[in-house]
């Protein structure tokens, strides 16, 4: 058994779940007194188209999770396929991830990554703690989709959506 | 002798210039809290008293009307303060909170000995703009 009481081979079921599941990566921000924070994340969905709101999902045991109670707004840049080392260089705690980094306050003052495939600025509608994680609801304020092709998780490793092949029926027709 | 109603607003006043623990001595040695979540102990209750303060450190108490029949009192708070510390796990956010509250208790030889209470928590998470799923 591990700590939430769940058997620990469902645990690992749920683990390889997820595996089946691509996504995206994100990097989640917040600003405070001019001076950026931020975590990769790739628990991130679509809410709603109007109003449009996203969800991030955010383990409370990241350095940077206080930092979103703090403020009333948060970025996230949705990486591109040739960002693999602004992936690498958030999904590590502690450090100063934004230095040397290429980066900008939004038009809200969110950071948000250069060269990114998507970015959003959003105000906070609600925090919801569950379990190990607390999920921010975030309205959009600003948003920018570059054209650029994103990177993708997969199976614990990170792929180049550009290089996509359409898949295809049993009949050979593709999608 | 002090009226009821004189001890609770003297026992808020203190609080509100001491601190928490002020609180004991107006308290019952057998007292006994009725939360809406379990019983609490004087010991038990002042921790409580004392995480919120450290939560909300400029956070007042008071009261604002009572009904009295006997050794039982009945009254209606509010409390304010800055969300400026960890509070139900949630981390500071720095914002403006009101609550409020209906308290209901038993004297037993001039101290509290029994309390029934209830107050918005829910409210409260609200503000913070926070609201648990677990």
């Amino acid at each position: 058994m591990n700590d939430s009481n769940q058997p620990d081979d469902l645990v690992s079921r749920v683990k390889m779940v997820h595996r089946a599941f691509p996504s995206g990566v994100t990097i989640v921000t917040t600003a405070l007194e001019g001076q950026p924070f931020g975590l990769a994340v790739n628990a991130f969905a679509s809410i709603t188209l109007a109003p449009p709101m996203v969800l991030v999902c955010i383990n409370e045991t990241s350095s940077t999770y206080p930092r979103f109670f703090a403020g009333s707004s948060f970025g996230i840049s949705i990486l591109a396929s040739d960002q693999l080392d602004v992936a690498r260089r958030f999904a590590v705690s502690g450090g100063n991830k934004f230095a040397g980094l290429d980066w900008l306050p939004g038009p809200q003052g969110q950071p948000l990554i250069n060269g990114a495939a998507a970015q959003l600025e959003l105000d906070i509608v609600s925090m919801l703690p569950a379990g190990t994680h607390t999920i921010f609801i975030g309205r959009v304020v600003t948003a920018a989709a570059s054209g650029k092709a994103p990177l993708v998780y997969h199976n614990a490793g990170f792929f180049d959506g550009g290089a996509l092949t359409p898949a295809t029926d049993r009949k050979g027709t593709s999608a | 002798m002090t009226s009821h109603k004189e001890t609770i607003l003297e026992l808020w006043i203190a609080v509100n210039r001491d601190g928490p623990e002020a609180m004991r001595r107006y308290l019952s040695p057998d007292y006994l809290r009725h939360g809406s979540d379990r019983d609490y102990g004087a010991d038990d209750w002042l921790e409580v008293l004392a995480d919120r303060q450290n939560a909300f450190s400029d956070n007042t108490t008071s009261v604002d009307d009572f009904v009295i029949e006997g050794d039982r009192v009945a009254y209606r708070w509010h409390a304010e303060g800055t969300h400026t510390g960890t509070y139900l796990r949630i981390p500071p956010t720095g914002k403006r909170v009101r609550a409020g509250g209906l308290t209901l208790l038993r004297f037993e030889q001039g101290l509290i000995r029994e309390e029934w209470a209830s107050w918005n928590k829910t409210t409260v998470l609200h503000v913070l703009g926070v609201m648990p799923i677990i």
